[in-house]
């Protein structure tokens, strides 16, 4: 593709990107909203964030990958007990790569 | 000896939380931006847009599905739908952050949403349902967060073609570790526990029914849904 027709296809990402970003926000923050929505509202962090760390565990190369072969299931055990019991995030992605790099030199 | 900063010096701490609080996921940042600056360079698009599409788009899956979708010159409009569906998660997202930031004046308001990424998502989200944290740390973790992730690219792009591989060093579990680290501080009540339950068991149902990107966003939902109702009917 042509380097001028791809800044116009990344000026119209970026746009897209930018509306859906803002206006929730916007809407969200100017009007007041019910309480049913509000408690709507406090489930979605943990709802989302639990969708894409299952979504980054399980999917390999496209297709989902739930056998044991699957060295990201093993690696996030620990990171997840980790955790659990620090609550530190540092100190969680730190032991995530250390379990993995264990992982790689010792068993795959 | 105790420490004490006069009340006009609260916009240093204010600012030094806020970095301190960036600080894990900058690694994450790093790691991603130079992956992205590599990958475009590999797949034919110029320096400059590559650092621009971070700069100006600022959201790492829909970045780098957008070079792949370039890369095999597919339609505007199929890259402009596929950005839509992989960025629609934010639209949950920002509607959530969006209900602390009544107190904020309405360039405040943009300029944060226009920064918002998963990962300060999920941190701002844990700050807020503490305190009311300050402004200046939140812009701060934004700003550094955003001019991190487009240095990364700039070297990314640099160093690109030269075929580097991180993956021996465990690079590629930096973000699934992160998002461990951002989210289980959210899990607060047995009740949360099961929305994680609920929210996981959903996306490798709907993944395996074939929803690709659009998996996010349609588990978040209904998960709220049937996070609602079991909700009520506990108060009942």
């Amino acid at each position: 593709m042509e380097q001028n027709l791809i800044l116009y296809t990344i000026i119209g990402m970026s746009f897209i990107t930018l509306l859906i970003k803002i206006i929730p926000a916007l809407l969200v923050s100017n009007y007041k909203i019910p309480d049913f929505l509000n408690k709507i509202l406090e489930f979605v962090p943990i709802a989302v964030l639990s969708s894409m760390v299952i979504q980054f565990i399980i999917i390999d190369e496209g297709k989902i990958n739930l056998s044991p072969t699957n060295e990201f299931i093993w690696a996030s055990l620990p990171t997840l007990i980790v955790a659990i019991l620090f609550k530190s995030l540092f100190i969680t992605i730190v032991v995530g790569l250390m379990s993995i790099i264990v992982l790689r030199f010792s068993v795959f | 000896m105790k420490f004490a900063l006069s009340e006009k010096n609260y916009w240093l701490i204010h600012i030094f939380n806020g970095f301190i609080l960036t600080v894990p996921i900058l690694l994450v940042y790093v790691a991603m931006g130079l992956s992205f600056g590599f990958l475009a360079i590999d797949n034919g698009i110029s320096p400059l847009n590559a650092i621009l599409m971070s700069l100006l788009i600022y959201a790492g899956t829909a970045q780098l599905v957008g070079i792949q979708l370039i890369a095999i010159e597919a339609s505007a409009f199929s890259i402009l739908l596929t950005t839509f569906i992989i960025n629609s998660r934010f639209f949950v997202m920002s509607s959530s952050i969006g209900r602390f930031l009544s107190q904020f004046k309405l360039y405040q308001k943009i300029f944060y949403a226009c920064q918002l990424t998963d990962a300060t998502f999920a941190i701002h989200t844990n700050r807020f349902i503490k305190l009311n944290p300050p402004k200046l740390e939140l812009f701060t973790t934004n700003i550094i967060g955003h001019i991190v992730w487009v240095l990364s690219t700039i070297v990314g792009v640099y160093l690109g073609g030269r075929n580097y591989n991180f993956d021996s060093l465990g690079i590629d579990f930096a973000m699934p570790a992160m998002f461990i680290g951002l989210l289980l501080p959210l899990v607060l009540s047995k009740f949360h526990l099961l929305i994680c339950i609920i929210a996981s068991t959903l996306t490798i149902l709907l993944y395996f029914l074939g929803l690709s990107y659009w998996t996010t966003l349609t588990s978040t939902v209904i998960t709220i849904i049937i996070g609602l109702y079991l909700y009520k009917w506990n108060k009942i």
